[in-house]
């Protein structure tokens, strides 16, 4: 690959990236606009900013990999990914727009009426934010290292330095345009492949399907470790989406609840229609490009185009796909940033927009030294982990505080940290366990057990709870779920 | 964007965004057994039914596939063109079901809330 390919499209990406930023900023004037852009953004640029934003290095190139290694198995992911929003429809999209907070930590409090439920909440918004960006920027390591040469560590600094000084510059009704445009781009660096190499048909094509069925056993329901893992993947992302703080963050930019299920419908045509072609790209790596599964799975995507493509269209293919694939790292790092940046600046600094500016830059320090200090495991599977470890605190206390009149402020507390100690010491624990069979499994992929813990211990630490439910319960429920005039 | 506008608005300072005060203020939170607190405990209930009902069905489509997959073995084998057929419906036949989910619970939820609506406009 020409590094002078790498280099042009990332700087491509970042100019634009930059310039919708900043264009942003113009019309970014007050307090709401900085927050949540005014309320007042349409349900197709919303909707299209959500896509942006949650499709990470894990559904542009982690899936991808994964499907090369795994087959078949690997199809759970874009699946589970793209449920969660179905989750999200049904259970938190209208009633959490409606309640009028602007952060997680925000609706637990006013929910719960205490401000221990909001630190714990907090502290675990920006756990899990950390836990997010940390493959993005692993993800940027990867891309910058194969696209030019450069030593991997650039890829991760260069996208911490160009999030953290477009969100503390512009806020989030910049982040909005930025992350449709993201979404857009994204789209067509996935789609181009499939559709150059289904047009073109270069070279012999061997036998796909014998390709595909020999590489891979079918899944069978008799291999109760197979059937565990899918189980405990698709309750960690059907039920992790719920909790995700920079997914949350974008409800309250509609302007009522109807409007947010609109989004929300919408969303999910958009992922749909992302999603058939990182699957498409794993089968046609499986078929034509195996030996990559041997060294880096998560590079598929950048080194298909060149590897199948004749020489002008791989080349110019190949860019497109550095782009997209750096423009995934810097939306979803960015999403993340403005809402961990909000959380933190109102926790520390009272929500002055220096303060904003100044969480900003430590929400991208600290996942760039975690970044810096561990080793990648697949895309797919680390941000397949900070989803179980969202099931297991925040969507039980969302789910539970929309729905149920009795939850308390100390169940929430006692079952979120059930929950995250659970998930969290499975999590470090899976790091080290590297053998199949059922007992790894229950470490390496928690979900399963963990969410039902938290879930369980929330609701019975509130039965229990004397202090009863909060007095204004009854009020707050009635205020998520009546309609708007 | 902003060309037309020939002067932009003031800049304002940002501060937090007014936290609403919720604990303790009045007497009550609750909604008592008036008609107008039924109507809205019926709403909640409602809709809480038709998300689980919605989750069930999709649930229940996403365990069938492996279900149907693994009790007809010959399945496996069968190919539309060259891409096998557990492939396709993996791949790109969950998505249509998901959505189609989806689309009935927005008319379903809506149709919920102007129920409520009417009633609480009848009282």
């Amino acid at each position: 690959m020409t590094p002078a390919l790498g280099y042009a499209s990332i700087a491509l990406v970042t100019v634009a990236t930059v310039l919708i930023g900043f264009f942003g900023v113009r019309i970014s004037r007050t307090t709401s606009d900085f927050y949540v852009a005014s309320r007042t953004v349409r349900p197709w640029l919303n909707a299209s900013a959500i896509g942006g934003e949650y499709l990470s290095a894990a559904s542009v190139l982690g899936i991808a990999g994964l499907i090369l290694l795994q087959g078949e198995r690997a199809l759970w992911f874009p699946i589970g990914y793209t449920a969660g929003y179905l989750m999200l429809l049904l259970f938190v999209a209208a009633p959490l727009r409606r309640s009028g907070a602007y952060t997680v930590p925000d609706f637990t409090e006013a929910r719960l009426e205490s401000r221990g439920v909001r630190r714990v909440t907090s502290v675990l918004v920006i756990l899990i934010g950390w836990l997010y960006i940390v493959p993005q920027l692993q993800g940027a390591a990867l891309t910058v290292g194969i696209t030019t040469g450069l030593p991997r560590w650039v890829g991760a600094v260069g996208v911490a330095l160009i999030v953290g000084v477009v969100v503390a510059a512009g806020g989030m009704r910049s982040i909005t345009f930025v992350q449709a445009f993201q979404y857009w781009l994204k789209l067509t660096a996935v789609a181009a492949p499939v559709v150059f190499v289904l047009l073109l048909q270069p070279g012999a094509s061997p036998d796909a399907h014998a390709v595909l069925t020999e590489a891979f056993p079918p899944f069978s329901l008799g291999d109760p470790d197979a059937v565990f893992r899918a189980v405990s993947l698709l309750v960690a992302l059907l039920l992790g989406t719920l909790g995700l703080p920079h997914v949350l963050v974008r409800f309250y930019t509609n302007p009522d609840g109807p409007a947010a299920r609109r989004t929300t419908l919408i969303v999910l045509c958009l992922l749909s229609a992302f999603y058939v072609f990182p699957i498409a790209i794993g089968m046609l790596g499986r078929v034509f490009l195996p030996e990559l599964a041997e060294g880096d799975p998560d590079a598929l995507l950048l080194l298909l185009p060149g590897a199948m493509l004749p020489t002008p269209w791989g080349e110019a293919v190949t860019a497109l796909v550095i782009a997209g694939a750096f423009g995934a790292f810097l939306s979803t790092s960015s999403g993340l940033v403005v809402s961990l940046a909000g959380v933190v600046s109102q926790e520390l600094f009272a929500g002055s927009v220096r303060g904003f500016r100044i969480a900003a830059v430590l929400s991208v320090i600290v996942p760039l030294v975690i970044a810096g200090v561990t080793e990648t495991a697949g895309l797919a599977g680390s941000v397949g982990l900070v989803f179980a470890f969202t099931a297991s605190t925040l969507c039980p206390a969302l789910l539970l505080g929309i729905w149920w009149r009795g939850l308390t402020a100390r169940g929430t507390v006692v079952g979120m940290l059930t929950g995250a100690v659970a998930c969290g010491t499975a999590i470090v624990l899976g790091a080290f366990v590297r053998d199949a069979g059922l007992a790894s499994a229950l470490i390496e992929q928690p979900a399963a057990w963990t969410v039902p813990l938290a879930t369980l211990t929330m609701v019975l630490v509130s039965r229990l709870d004397r202090r009863g439910a909060p007095r204004g319960a009854d009020r707050f429920l009635a205020r998520l779920h009546v309609p708007e005039r | 964007m902003s060309g037309g506008t020939p002067t932009p608005p003031p800049r304002v300072r940002i501060t937090a965004p007014p936290r609403e005060e919720t604990a303790g203020r009045t007497a009550t939170g609750a909604i008592g057994t008036d008609p107008a607190g039924l109507y809205i405990r019926s709403l909640i209930r409602s809709q809480l039914r038709l998300g689980i009902v919605c989750a069930v069905a999709f649930v229940v489509v996403l365990v069938a596939v492996p279900v149907v997959f693994t009790l007809v073995p010959g399945l496996d084998a069968a190919a539309v063109g060259p891409v096998p057929v557990s492939w396709i419906v993996l791949g790109a036949g969950l998505f249509p079901v998901i959505i189609a989910v989806a689309a009935l619970y927005v008319h379903t939820a809506s149709r919920n809330e102007s129920r409520y609506r009417s009633l609480a406009d009848d009282s």
